[in-house]
């Protein structure tokens, strides 16, 4: 027999499904920890090719004087500079993507807040049922 | 104004309706003119003038998510040019790929800024990017937009200069690849200026429209579009980029009143009935300013239902004015299929009896299912 306040519950369950809950239920399936350091590790691999590539076209750019300097260079000096530019921007990376996604992680579970108090009490509906029968 | 208000309830009940169908094709129409606009400016390569190849493109976009579009247009566009030139093609290839690792990562919704924005310079209304986005965005769509900005004159320079970059007569790559840099990107005076117009732009449209003063989206577009147009006049004074004086002008104009009627469907209040509140809980006083949203009622279609059973009678007894007065004598024959056909109409016949019009709202659910199936449905509905 249909039962209106469950189909209610339910209908309302799968709109949040549909929409809100497709950004927020993936990222509450992580665990804190788990989530901000995936995305952390991601940002910091996409920053280290965005380096990688700002390197090679000024390599590319300034190859004939590289080439002509290149018994005049410091080289280990260059390394230790190129070194200290790559690891501000990577720590200005990993912070930031730290913090935000910590935020959306928060969030996510703050708007989940609701569907969990629907599922509860979807799962109470069908104890009840089972009790009954 | 009730009559606009009343078009935008009824637009926005048919898109509430049937925006399953209505978003597909719209990003089916974004996709196809975007990659026409492509096409039109950077055509070099000709099986990508394959109109086949740009259904097919535009149709994948239509029901994958939004960034796709994006990545198809960035595809499109690295192919034209490195039909044109490789070097070239390499250098916008390192830039696109330097915004989606440097900011798209982070914030990919914001991508499809950078879309709209060539798309609508192409249509001669660009202006219309940097108020839209400080009325509805938050300051951080400045990056997005100022990529766009720095995406659409790259293209406008490998357009204007595609003869010159097809035919660069250096000795090796490697100079060709300068050649490029120097004038694509860093010597791109327009594209600084009109990224820097654009970001102080909505910046200030933000500020403003954030303001606790009657008519703040109303002032934050005015002044939004001053300011840009001024910033523009200011750095073609400082730098002789060789912008129209006029171009700017009527342009700042017309991305203003584009502006203005999207802020009639996104937002319009009525300030004629603001209220202001005080009141105080344990913590805090409050000190609140409630203005209304325009709203109207769309009228409803009221169908009035024909009992049936009376209609039956009614006709019955229409005929028997029309038939021979002998046949009117007997009016037992001509009442009973009257009362043979009264059960099968007692369900449509019940809600007549009451006020003869369809009641609304009668089942206590409809206003619940109504908010259910409503797009913008809230976790707030969902909480007990």
């Amino acid at each position: 027999m249909l039962d209106e306040n469950r189909i209610k519950t339910m209908t309302r369950m799968a709109s949040y499904e549909e929409n809100e809950g497709r950004k927020t239920i993936p990222i509450a399936s992580f665990f804190r920890g788990d989530y901000i350091s995936l995305h952390v590790v991601i940002t910091v691999l996409g920053a280290t090719i965005a380096f990688a590539i700002v390197i090679g076209m000024y390599v590319y750019y300034n190859m004939e004087t590289l080439i002509a300097d290149v018994y005049k260079l410091d080289l280990i000096t260059v390394g230790k500079q190129i070194l200290k530019v790559y690891g501000i921007l990577i720590g200005v990376y990993a912070v930031l993507s730290y913090i935000i996604y910590s935020i959306r992680y928060d969030r996510a579970w703050k708007s989940l807040h609701g569907y969990n108090n629907a599922l509860k009490k979807l799962a109470k509906m069908y104890d009840d049922d089972s009790d009954e029968d | 104004m009730t009559a606009l208000l009343e078009v935008r309830e009824h637009l926005k009940n048919f898109y509430s309706r049937f925006d399953v169908y209505i978003i597909p094709v719209l990003k089916f129409a974004l996709a196809l003119i975007t990659f026409m606009l492509i096409n039109k400016n950077l055509g070099f390569m000709a099986r990508l003038q394959n109109k086949g190849v740009l259904m097919i493109a535009a149709l994948l976009c239509s029901f994958l998510p939004a960034n796709v579009m994006v990545v198809f247009a960035a595809a499109f566009i690295v192919l034209n040019i490195y039909a044109l030139s490789m070097e070239c093609a390499i250098v916008v290839f390192a830039l696109f790929m330097l915004m989606a690792l440097l900011y798209f990562r982070f914030s990919p919704s914001d991508a499809l800024a950078v879309l709209l924005t060539p798309v609508c310079f192409m249509l001669h209304i660009p202006y219309v990017v940097p108020l839209v986005c400080g009325l509805v965005c938050t300051p951080l769509s400045a990056i997005s937009v100022g990529c766009g900005v720095a995406v659409y004159y790259v293209l406008d320079y490998v357009r204007v200069n595609s003869s010159v970059l097809g035919n660069i007569e250096a000795e090796s790559a490697v100079q060709k690849f300068k050649y490029v840099i120097d004038n694509l990107l860093m010597g791109n005076r327009s594209m600084v200026a009109t990224a820097a117009a654009f970001a102080v732009t909505i910046i200030l449209v933000y500020i403003i429209r954030r303001l606790s003063v009657d008519h703040s989206w109303t002032i934050a577009t005015v002044v939004g579009a001053i300011s840009c147009v001024v910033i523009v006049l200011v750095g073609d004074m400082t730098f002789d980029l060789g912008v129209s004086l006029s171009g700017v002008v009527f342009g700042g104009l017309v991305s203003a009143i584009i502006t203005f009627v999207l802020q009639f469907f996104i937002l319009s209040l009525d300030y004629s009935r603001t209220e202001h509140l005080q009141f105080e809980d344990d913590e805090y006083y409050y000190y609140v300013k409630a203005v209304p949203k325009m709203t109207v009622a769309t009228p409803e279609k009221k169908v009035k239902h024909i009992n049936s059973q009376k209609k039956n009678v009614s006709s019955e007894r229409t005929t028997s004015r029309n038939v021979s007065p002998d046949r009117a004598k007997t009016p037992v024959r001509t009442a009973r299929p009257a009362s043979a056909a009264k059960p099968a109409a007692k369900p449509a016949a019940r809600p007549v009896g009451t006020a003869g019009t369809v009641p609304q709202n009668t089942n206590p659910n409809a206003e619940g299912w109504r908010r259910l199936n409503s797009p913008t449905q809230s976790i707030g509905g969902i909480d007990d």
